[in-house]
């Protein structure tokens, strides 16, 4: 019960900070996975996954506008993407329909484990996902089935897996590569695009090259990477003040304990304090021995307060993925992160606050009159 | 000419509670000399308690002074009182104020602890008081596993530890039945006799002041031979 809040505090601390880790991780690949692409462009109102997932298709920017931002100066590649959710052994999964031409150039290409990507002239081949590869247990050259979701379900396509790719997120992982044919005829939107992607010759360029594209399209929301990283940034330092205050005050609360208890301790030994001054034990000696009592209870406090921390972080994670509806395109699963670093920076804290808590009580035990102690009780 | 261990002159003592002055100790002047067994009685709350903790360095008088050893205590500070109770005084409580928590060997090697003594030492030493006291058998046990005599009997090798120039015992057989206050009077005689040990202890219980050297009396704060 002492310990209880230094607990509370330490755990609380320990998920936040893993937490915070575990996004940033995510949002740093995320950011990696739309490809080292300078600048994306998406329709103005709404993206990707939401309106597919309920309209049929969010492909609305025409194909023409390709040819249109590679015509603008500055601009070092351009290349269209559809991005849809289809049914893939009747699986629902994240589609990514590239031009194998341009997807390189312009977002550094996949990170393959196996296989091979997309070539130029590849019809019905697709590149998995690590985790919908294994979730089928698919090798290479197995055939995978697509089919599209109402009102396109009549439309399917046999693939054979050419590759693997990994991102490490876990969403991005469970989807796949096709030409960028395939969505269009999955979803009937031959001729459209749900995103571009542009890579600029000069990363000084990006801006510029930024603002001509809304001035040409004023329709469109014009993306860059920057903008994604401000945004995740902010997200961050909000959670990061939410968790860090309840910490602090769950922190505070627990030393309370920590003094009221040691407070109590210090009254109930007056007597064997007092014997124990009237033997030779210096003031030093005393408050030595309380504070390492209450480094032991910070330490308990803390140790406790880390195995609960971890445990609810991996707890929390999985709620997230499983009530959040949607945390970016699709259902998005913070998976935590506990560095070394994050659990010693917990410990301490914890440790520190017992010690901080257990000052007081420790040097009133030392300042006790022996005499008074002794005709204590 | 027999050499004083303590001295104290004019000593007094007054306590303030609500405005209301107490005088525990009025002029007390006190000679004990060395390797003898003295006595104080009086009735509770005449001061002989108050008079013991100045001696041992746990109390401060209100005016005169006490020399123990040749050494003006009421003038050490508090780091310097600190080392004279460890070094020179060996306490004995009426309630053996043992550490419950730890063992016979462990409480008599605490003051060892304190005086920062090598661990070959402290067992010797240790080991050494278990057989004076003749409590060799019991060095594993707690206190609550020995009886009132035993524990008392701990409590002395405690009090010796540190080869004290003065032990001060405070009733120490009131919590005894009488064949134990006969055998710890039985030990404190020897270990005068064998060590010319010094001795002050408080009491009202005749089988101890029988055994003593010199008996003082004490009310409302005089001594009285």
């Amino acid at each position: 019960m002492t310990v209880a809040g230094i607990t509370v505090g330490v755990a609380l601390i320990l998920v936040l900070l893993s937490l915070v880790a575990g996004i940033d991780a995510q949002v740093k690949s995320s950011i990696r996975s739309l490809g080292g692409a300078d600048i994306t462009v998406y329709n103005a109102t709404i993206t990707g996954a939401r309106q597919s997932f309920f309209l049929g298709s969010s492909a609305t920017l025409n194909e023409s506008m390709v040819s249109d931002i590679a015509g603008l100066p500055n601009v070092y590649a351009v290349s269209p993407q559809s991005t849809e959710v289809v049914e893939v052994n009747s699986i629902l999964a994240p589609i990514w329909g590239i031009d194998p031409g341009t997807f390189d150039i312009v977002s550094g290409g996949l990170n393959l484990v196996g296989g091979r990507e997309i070539a130029q002239n590849d019809t019905y081949v697709a590149v998995l996902g690590k985790g919908l590869q294994q979730l089928f247990n698919a090798s290479l050259n197995d055939q995978v089935s697509l089919q599209g979701r109402p009102p396109f379900n009549s439309n399917n396509y046999n693939l054979a897996v050419m590759g693997v790719y990994e991102t490490g997120v876990a969403v991005t992982d469970r989807g796949l590569y096709v030409p960028i044919g395939i969505v269009q005829n999955l979803t009937e939107s031959q001729g459209r695009v749900t995103s571009i992607l542009v890579k600029v010759d000069n990363p000084n360029n990006v801006e510029a090259v930024s603002s001509e594209i809304s001035g040409l399209f004023p329709d469109v929301r014009v993306v860059t990477a920057s903008t994604i990283a401000t945004q995740a940034s902010q997200l961050l330092n909000t959670l990061t003040v939410f968790f860090g205050a309840l910490g602090v005050v769950a922190l505070v609360a627990g030393s309370f304990g920590v003094i009221n208890t040691m407070l109590i301790s210090v009254v109930e030994r007056t007597k064997e304090i007092g014997t124990l001054k009237a033997i030779g034990a210096s003031e030093l000696t005393v408050l030595k021995m309380f504070i390492f009592e209450a480094v032991i209870l910070g330490c308990l406090g803390a140790v406790v307060g880390v195995a609960i921390g971890s445990a609810s972080s991996f707890i929390l994670s999985e709620l997230s993925f499983r009530l959040l509806p949607t945390a970016g395109r699709l259902p998005a699963r913070i998976s935590p992160v506990l560095t070394p670093v994050n659990v010693a920076v917990s410990l301490i804290l914890g440790v520190a606050s017992g010690v901080l808590a257990g000052l007081y009580p420790a040097w009133r035990a030392a300042r006790m009159k022996p005499v008074e102690a002794l005709r204590h009780g | 000419m027999v050499e004083n261990i303590v001295e104290t002159v004019n000593l007094s003592k007054v306590y303030k509670r609500k405005n209301v002055e107490i005088v525990a100790l009025n002029d007390v002047n006190l000679q004990i000399p060395k390797a003898q067994i003295i006595c104080i009685n009086g009735p509770s709350g005449s001061g002989k308690t108050t008079l013991l903790n100045i001696i041992g360095g746990v109390d401060r008088p209100t005016r005169g002074k006490v020399t123990v050893d040749n050494v003006d205590i009421t003038r050490l500070g508090e780091s310097q009182i600190t080392r004279f109770r460890l070094e020179k005084i060996g306490f004995i409580f009426q309630f053996h104020n043992l550490f419950p928590t730890l063992t016979a060997f462990e409480n008599i090697e605490l003051p060892l602890i304190l005086s920062k003594k090598p661990k070959e030492t402290r067992e010797k030493r240790v080991s050494d008081l278990l057989e004076i006291v003749g409590m060799k058998e019991r060095a594993d046990h707690k206190p609550d596993e020995l009886s009132g005599g035993e524990q008392q009997r701990i409590a002395i090798a405690r009090a010796l530890t540190n080869n004290p120039t003065l032990i001060l015992a405070d009733e120490p057989t009131g919590d005894l039945d009488s064949e134990n206050a006969i055998a710890f009077m039985k030990l404190v005689k020897e270990l005068n006799k064998k060590q010319g040990q010094t001795f002050l202890i408080v009491t009202h219980d005749p089988l101890v002041s029988q055994e003593c050297d010199k008996i003082y009396a004490i009310r409302d704060g005089k001594l009285r031979e």
